[in-house]
C-alpha cells in the first residue's frame, strides 16, 4: 500500500478497492482481515480465500506480514508515550478468538495505564467531561486524523478496560455501578480466554458474564481451570493485573507541548535546556544527581526520536545538561533540518527525563585547593567527569572506559572495561605482578582483541615454536619461555570441552617480543593444534 | 666545511637530517654565539640559542615532572641539562609489529610521570591501532609497575576524532598526560601521522597546558612527514638482556625488555641512538648491554640443549618432586 499511494496513505481519501487480508489458518488460506469496501461486499473475516475469489473475483488479497504489523504497532505505542509513560503492548490479544462486530480491529491492543497522567488534560476537558475523557477523546482524534480506526476502553482495571474496548461503543461510564451494569452483558469471549475456553463455556449455556458471577466459584474452578477465575476477577473486582510498560518508566519527568510543531535546532535546544532547569529544581529538593538522562522528541506525524545521555557522575547542573544534549542531538537535528523542506513534519512535544539517578550532596566551593591526597577513582575531578561526559555524548556508548581486573582468568576476560566512574568491583581479583619476581614481563602489554592465525614451526610437538610466519613475514625464535598452559572455561559449557591454550613468550632474531599459543593439547583434544598470535610485549 | 661543523655542534637545534633550517649567521655573530653556547654549557644552562621553547623551558627546568633524565649518557646528553622536556607534542613512531616496544617506552616514561603527578593519563585509540596493534591490556600495564586505576582510555573512530579529544582533554586540570594512540599510511598514500599546521597547534595547546602529548604513530616503515613535534623517537627491537648484562639464551627464557631508540629529531638538542632496556626492579631505563649474541637455534647442533622438561610443568616454579 505504501509503496502505491506514498509515504501517508492513511491519512488520505484513497478510492478503495476490495482488500483482503490472507494468512494460512487452520490448513488453509483465510482471511483475516478485510477493509470497508470488501466488508460491504459481504466478505467476512474466517472464510477461505478461495471461497471469496469464487464469489468476488476482483477482490485483491495480500498476505498478513504479522512483522510489520507488530512493528506498526510498537510506532504506535512509542507516540503514545506523549499520554503516559506507562505504554503496554497487549501482546496475548492476537491469540484470542473474537465475535464481536469486527473481529480484526481488536487483535491489537495497547494498555495505557494513565494513573495520575489525565489531570494535564483538565484544561482542556468540557463541563460534563472528566479530564481522562477529554485524554481518549484527544488521543482519539489524534489516531484518526493519522488513518488509523480505534476503540478505547477506560476502567479502573486493565481486564475491564479490555472488555470494554472490544464490546462496547457508547459514552462514558461515569460510575462503577454503571460499568458493572454493562459488564454483565458481555460475552464471556470478553474474558481474554483461549477458544476452546469459550466454546466450552457456550456449549454448557454461560453465554455472557453475567452468568458466570452468578456461579458458584469452586465448581467453575474445578471445570474451566483458575485461568478462568482470574480473568473473572480481573474484570469484576479490579484485581492486581501487572502491565509491563515497554520502555522503563523514567523517575522524573519534564515536558512542553508546542501548538505549532518546532523544527529548528536552536529552539529544540533552548526547549530542552529550559526543561533541564525544571528537572534540576526537583533534583535540588531531593539531593539527587541525573546518571542518565532521556530526551524524546515526539514528531507530528507520530515519530518519535530518543536520545540517551549516559553521564560519568550525578548531573544536576542544567547548562551541564543542555550542553551534552547539545552534542548529542547535533547531527541528528543537522539531518532533521535538512529534510525539513521536503516532507518532515516537526515536533510538536518534547520530554526530557530522568531514566536513572544518584544521591548528590551540594558541595561547598573550596576555599584552598586541598593538598594532593590519595587519588580515588571513583570521584572523579571535574573536569574529567566533564570530558569523558562529552566524549560519550559525541562519539556514542562507552567509549570512554577503563580497565578493571575481570572475573575469569582467560587473557581476553581477565580485564573488563568499566566506564571510567563506575566503583571498583570489590571481589575481583587484583592481577598479580609477577614481573617483579621474574626479571621480565609476564603478561605482554597489547593484546590483540582477536588473536590472529600464525604458521608455526615447532621443534617438539608439544615444544616452544622455533619460527613462524606472522602477517607475511616469517620471524625466527631465538628465544623462547613457556609453555604457561590456561584452560578453557569448562564450568560454563559442561560436557563440551574447549582446547586448552600453551602460552609461549618469544623473542625472534632482532629482539621482539610476542606471546604467542598453541590451541589445543596434542592426542587428546587435538590432532594439528593451531597457532595464534596474541599479544606484544615490551 | 670545517666551519659548518663547529656550526653544527653550536646550533645543534638547526641541524639533522629532517630538520626544517639550517642558518648560517655571518662569521663574526657565529664565533660569539658559539663561544657563548660553549660557556653556557659548561655552566649547565640551556643554550641561549633555543628559540621558541626557551621561555617554556624555563620556567618548568626546575619543575622534576616537567622533565625526564633517562639515566642513559648518549640520550641524556642529547637534552638540555635537566633533560627530556615532559610537555609538548612528542612523537613516538614504531612499526606496527613493533608497537609493543613503542608502548613499553611510553610507560617507562610514565612511569615517572606517574611518580610525580597525581592525575590521569588519557589514552585515545583509533580503531585502526586498536585492531592492528592490539589495544593496551591492563595486567600487562601491571606487570610493568604502572597502576591501572589511572588511565583512561576510549577509542574513537576517526583521526580527526581524536585530535578533537586530544584538544579538549588539554582544558582538563587533572590529566597527567595524553596519549593519541593512532596508525598512518593505511592506504600508502595517506598522510602520515599529522600535519604540520595539526601538529603545531596541538603542540601549541600542549606547552601552554604543560602537558604532555604523545602521538604514537604505528605504520610501515617510511620518512616521516614533517610536523612540529618537539622531538621524534623511533623504536625498534632490541634483544633482551637478563639482570647480569649478559644475553640470555634459548633456555634462561627472556630478560628484561629491550628498545633500540632512535632519537631522529630534537628540537632541544643533539639526536642520539642507542639501546635501552628497563629495569623491572628499580624501575628506571638502564643502557642495554650489547652482548647480545644473535645465535638461532640449532647452530652448530642437532637442536637446543633444553635443560628442562619440554613436557609442561607448572611455569617458573621450582619442581620439588625433582
Amino acid at each position: 500500500m505504501r509503496l502505491e499511494n506514498g509515504r501517508f496513505w492513511r491519512k488520505k481519501a484513497v478510492p478503495e478497492a476490495p482488500l483482503v487480508i490472507t494468512a494460512p489458518v487452520k490448513n488453509a488460506e483465510r482471511i483475516v482481515a478485510v477493509n470497508e469496501s470488501a466488508a460491504n461486499l459481504g466478505i467476512a473475516e474466517g472464510t477461505t480465500l478461495a471461497d471469496a475469489r469464487a464469489r468476488h473475483p476482483g477482490i485483491r488479497a495480500e498476505k498478513e506480514d504479522a512483522r510489520a504489523d507488530l512493528a506498526l504497532l510498537e510506532t504506535i505505542a512509542d507516540w503514545a508515550d506523549r499520554y503516559t509513560p506507562l505504554v503496554a503492548l497487549d501482546r496475548a490479544g492476537s491469540t484470542m478468538r473474537f465475535d464481536g462486530p469486527k473481529p480484526v480491529l481488536f487483535r491489537h491492543g495497547l494498555f495505557l495505564d494513565l494513573t495520575g497522567c489525565a489531570h494535564l488534560f483538565a484544561n482542556a476537558c468540557k463541563d460534563s467531561e472528566r479530564p481522562c475523557d477529554a485524554l481518549l477523546s484527544d488521543l482519539k482524534a489524534r489516531l484518526f486524523d493519522h488513518g488509523f480506526e480505534v476503540r478505547t476502553g477506560l476502567s479502573g482495571s486493565p481486564g475491564a478496560a479490555w472488555a470494554l474496548s472490544r464490546f462496547y461503543e457508547g459514552p462514558p461510564l461515569l460510575t462503577t455501578e454503571d460499568e458493572h451494569r454493562l459488564l454483565k452483558t458481555l460475552p464471556v469471549s470478553a474474558l481474554r480466554l483461549d477458544p476452546d475456553t469459550v466454546t466450552m463455556l457456550e456449549r454448557v449455556g454461560l453465554k455472557t458474564l453475567g452468568d458466570l458471577f452468578q456461579m458458584p466459584r469452586a465448581p467453575l474452578a474445578h471445570r474451566f481451570g483458575m485461568a478462568l477465575l482470574e480473568r473473572l476477577d480481573a474484570v469484576s473486582n479490579g484485581a492486581e493485573e501487572s502491565l509491563s510498560p515497554r520502555l522503563p518508566a523514567p523517575d522524573l519527568m519534564a515536558e512542553r507541548h508546542f501548538a505549532e510543531p518546532i523544527a529548528r535546532h536552536e529552539d529544540v535546544e533552548r526547549t530542552l535546556s529550559s526543561l533541564a532547569e525544571t528537572l534540576s529544581v526537583t533534583l535540588t529538593e531531593k539531593d539527587e544527581g541525573a546518571r542518565l538522562l532521556e530526551a524524546s522528541l515526539f514528531q507530528s506525524d507520530g515519530a518519535v526520536t530518543r536520545a540517551h545521555i549516559a553521564a560519568a557522575r550525578p548531573l544536576r547542573n542544567p547548562s551541564d545538561i543542555a550542553r551534552l544534549f547539545k552534542e548529542r542531538l547535533h547531527e541528528t537535528l543537522a539531518r532533521f533540518e535538512a529534510r525539513m523542506n521536503e516532507d518532515a513534519a516537526g515536533f510538536d512535544l518534547i520530554r526530557l527525563s530522568v531514566v536513572e539517578k544518584e544521591p548528590l550532596r551540594a558541595v561547598q566551593t573550596a576555599f584552598a585547593e586541598d593538598s594532593a591526597g590519595q587519588y580515588a577513582m571513583t570521584e572523579l575531578d571535574a573536569g574529567l567527569a566533564h570530558l569523558i561526559d562529552k566524549l560519550n555524548a559525541r562519539f556514542g556508548g562507552q567509549c570512554a572506559f577503563r580497565l578493571d581486573p575481570g572475573d575469569c582468568h582467560q587473557p581476553e576476560t581477565a580485564e573488563e572495561r568499566r566506564p571510567p566512574g563506575a566503583p571498583r568491583k570489590q571481589q575481583a581479583t587484583e592481577w598479580d605482578e609477577e614481573g617483579q619476581t621474574t626479571h621480565t614481563l609476564f603478561r605482554p602489554i597489547r593484546l590483540f582483541e582477536r588473536p590472529e592465525a600464525i604458521e608455526a614451526l615447532a621443534g617438539l610437538p608439544d615444544g616452544a615454536p622455533l619460527r613462524f610466519r606472522w602477517r607475511k613475514l616469517s620471524y625466527r625464535v631465538v628465544k623462547a619461555d613457556g609453555p604457561e598452559r590456561i584452560s578453557d572455561l569448562w564450568w560454563q559449557t559442561p560436557g563440551k570441552n574447549g582446547l586448552t591454550r600453551d602460552y609461549y613468550r618469544v623473542e625472534d632474531e632482532d629482539g621482539r617480543r610476542f606471546w604467542l599459543y598453541r590451541n589445543g593439547l596434542y592426542d587428546n583434544e587435538s590432532d594439528v593444534p593451531g597457532w595464534y598470535m596474541h599479544g606484544l610485549f615490551a | 666545511m670545517r666551519r659548518f661543523l663547529t656550526l653544527y655542534e653550536a646550533f645543534g637545534i638547526y641541524k639533522n637530517k629532517t630538520g626544517t633550517k639550517i642558518i648560517v649567521p655571518d662569521n663574526r655573530k657565529a664565533s660569539l654565539k658559539t663561544l657563548k653556547d660553549r660557556i653556557a654549557r659548561v655552566e649547565g644552562r640551556p643554550l641561549a640559542n633555543a628559540p621558541a621553547l626557551e621561555g617554556s623551558y624555563g620556567k618548568h627546568s626546575n619543575d622534576d615532572s616537567a622533565t625526564f633524565r633517562f639515566g642513559v649518557e648518549e640520550l641524556d646528553a642529547a637534552f638540555p641539562p635537566n633533560g627530556m622536556p615532559l610537555f609538548g607534542l612528542h612523537e613516538i613512531r614504531s612499526e606496527s609489529r613493533n608497537a609493543g616496544l613503542a608502548t613499553g617506552f611510553l610507560c617507562g616514561l610514565f612511569h615517572h610521570l606517574m611518580e610525580r603527578k597525581s592525575g590521569v593519563i588519557l589514552w585515545f585509540l583509533e580503531h585502526a591501532a586498536c585492531r592492528e596493534d592490539g589495544a593496551p591490556y591492563g595486567p600487562g600495564l601491571v606487570a610493568f609497575g604502572l597502576s591501572s586505576e589511572r588511565f583512561i582510555f576510549a577509542t574513537l573512530a576517526k583521526r580527526t576524532n581524536l585530535l578533537w579529544a586530544a584538544e579538549e582533554a588539554l582544558c582538563v586540570k587533572d590529566c597527567t598526560a595524553i596519549v593519541i594512540d593512532q596508525r598512518f599510511c593505511e592506504d600508502g598514500t595517506a598522510k602520515a601521522g599529522l600535519t604540520l599546521s595539526e601538529s603545531r597547534r596541538l603542540q601549541l595547546r600542549a606547552e601552554k597546558a604543560s602537558i604532555p602529548v604523545f602521538l604514537c604513530a604505528t605504520g610501515p616503515p617510511g620518512p616521516p612527514l614533517a610536523n612540529a613535534t618537539l622531538t621524534r623517537f623511533e623504536v625498534g627491537p632490541a634483544p633482551s638482556v637478563t639482570t647480569d648484562g649478559s644475553d640470555s639464551g634459548f633456555d634462561e627464557g627472556l630478560g628484561a625488555p629491550s628498545f633500540d631508540i632512535h632519537l631522529t629529531k630534537n628540537r632541544f638538542g643533539k639526536t642520539a641512538r642507542t639501546r635501552l632496556s628497563w629495569n623491572l626492579d628499580h624501575k628506571r631505563f638502564e643502557i642495554a648491554h650489547e652482548k647480545a649474541r644473535k645465535r638461532p637455534l640449532g647452530e652448530g647442533k642437532d637442536r637446543p640443549s633444553h635443560t628442562r622438561s619440554l613436557v609442561s610443568e607448572p611455569f617458573e616454579r621450582p619442581d620439588h618432586a625433582a
